[in-house]
């Protein structure tokens, strides 16, 4: 680095003493976005603190309507792809642009894992008319409902009484019951749509004509695509500056010493994980 | 560089790795502790309780480790401190509030066990 009149390295900005001043003013910076996120965030979680309290059978509803399975290969993802930022970090902090881009890339592909994953869940929920507005519909959440009565038996007052009627009554698993491969064949042969959600769920005992969803189910799903769709819009972003960080290092932007857009996007993908961490319990493990 | 500061360097990210590899570990091992204690049913706020706190362990690894808040400035952590006692103040108190009021719609024995079905109306 030439140095003329200038005694310090060219990517510090005249405005600080040292480069240890502008690095923690620009973490610190980097910081107080991810405060402004955490608020971000914070408002979709209060409000869920507080409708979930105010009508907890819609939750155990809800969230019987959520694949766990999905849910949580989809953490494993994301904490899988939180190792793979660190490992980009410490490239970076070695001076290595192939180990940036290359841990970057794997990043981003498991990103991109992820939102796919996202998008069969989203598309199944749309099929079953679970999307709050003109087609919501509650035919496949009572069905869930009636495969389970039990845990609803300390609910009273929400608008859910026909169930505690079907406790002793439940049907077992679709899978195991061999006396439900009849009604299978008959909802197979109706074809996926229009014909009222049914699609035996619930081993094909139909539901009482006076069943209704619990109290605040449609808040539930509000706030599932609320939550999850956000999360989801965050990591959309953040593959999109993965892309311009790429170009970037591979035009040689970064130096073992210099790599604060590398350290950055290493923070704001940790925070996505964690948003994720709290999502996942809150919502599909209830 | 001289060779003994390469070293240095090395062991340096040696260390870290170390580390690194055994909160990954963790963080996984939390994924599967989180889905186990979902089938534990506590009853009222005891379930969400739980499944908050062990988040909230996993969510400490993260920002610790991860995101290095272990060395970073002083004026950081503090950031950080106080955007998450926000949070924590933003999240509990609604909480209270709403575990402590008066359901008129709902019979005795959830969420009120104490009160009488006729609603606040009758004391006037």
């Amino acid at each position: 680095m030439s140095a003329d009149h200038h005694d310090h390295p060219p990517y510090q900005a005249h405005h600080f003493d040292s480069m240890e001043q502008q690095n923690q003013s620009s973490m610190m910076g980097m910081w107080l976005f991810m405060a402004q996120e955490i608020m971000f965030f914070g408002g979709l979680f209060a409000a869920y603190m507080a409708y979930r309290f105010s009508y907890p059978a819609a939750w155990v509803a809800g969230a019987s309507t959520l694949d766990v399975n999905l849910g949580f290969i989809n953490t494993l993802v994301l904490i899988c792809s939180s190792f793979t930022v660190i490992l980009m970090v410490m490239a970076a902090r070695k001076g290595s642009d192939k180990g940036i881009m290359g841990w970057l890339v794997a990043t981003m592909v498991l990103g991109a894992a992820f939102l796919g994953i996202k998008y069969v869940e989203y598309t199944g929920k749309f099929d079953h008319h679970l999307f709050p507005g003109k087609n919501f519909d509650t035919h496949y959440v009572m069905g869930k409902m009636a495969a389970h009565p039990e845990k609803y038996a300390e609910f009273k007052g929400m608008g859910i009484d026909w169930v505690h009627e079907l406790v002793g009554h439940e049907s077992h698993d679709h899978e195991s019951g061999d006396k439900h491969h009849g009604s299978e064949d008959d909802h197979a042969k109706e074809g996926a749509h229009g014909d009222a959600g049914d699609h035996g769920d619930h081993g094909g005992h139909a539901l009482p004509a006076d069943a209704t969803a619990p109290l605040g189910i449609a808040l539930y799903f509000g706030l599932y695509f609320a939550m999850t769709g956000t999360h989801a819009l965050h990591m959309v972003i953040g593959i999109g500056i993965g892309i311009w960080l790429l170009v970037k290092t591979k035009r040689g932007a970064w130096c073992s010493e210099y790599h604060p857009y590398i350290e950055y996007f290493g923070l704001y993908w940790h925070f996505v994980d964690i948003v994720w961490i709290f999502l996942f319990p809150l919502l599909y493990l209830i | 560089m001289s060779e003994a500061k390469k070293d240095h360097h090395d062991d340096h990210h040696d260390d870290h790795m170390k580390v690194y590899w055994l909160v990954f570990v963790g963080l996984l091992i939390g994924t599967v502790i989180t889905v186990l204690a979902s089938k534990i049913k506590l009853g009222g706020y005891m379930d969400v309780t739980l499944a908050l706190a062990i988040a909230i362990c996993k969510a400490s690894l993260v920002l610790i480790f991860f995101m290095h808040l272990r060395e970073a400035a002083r004026i950081v952590k503090l950031v950080a401190a106080g955007t998450f006692l926000w949070l924590i103040i933003l999240l509990a108190y609604p909480v209270v509030d709403i575990a402590s009021r008066y359901w008129i719609a709902v019979e005795p024995g959830w969420l009120n066990p104490h009160a009488e079905l006729s609603g606040p109306a009758d004391t006037e």
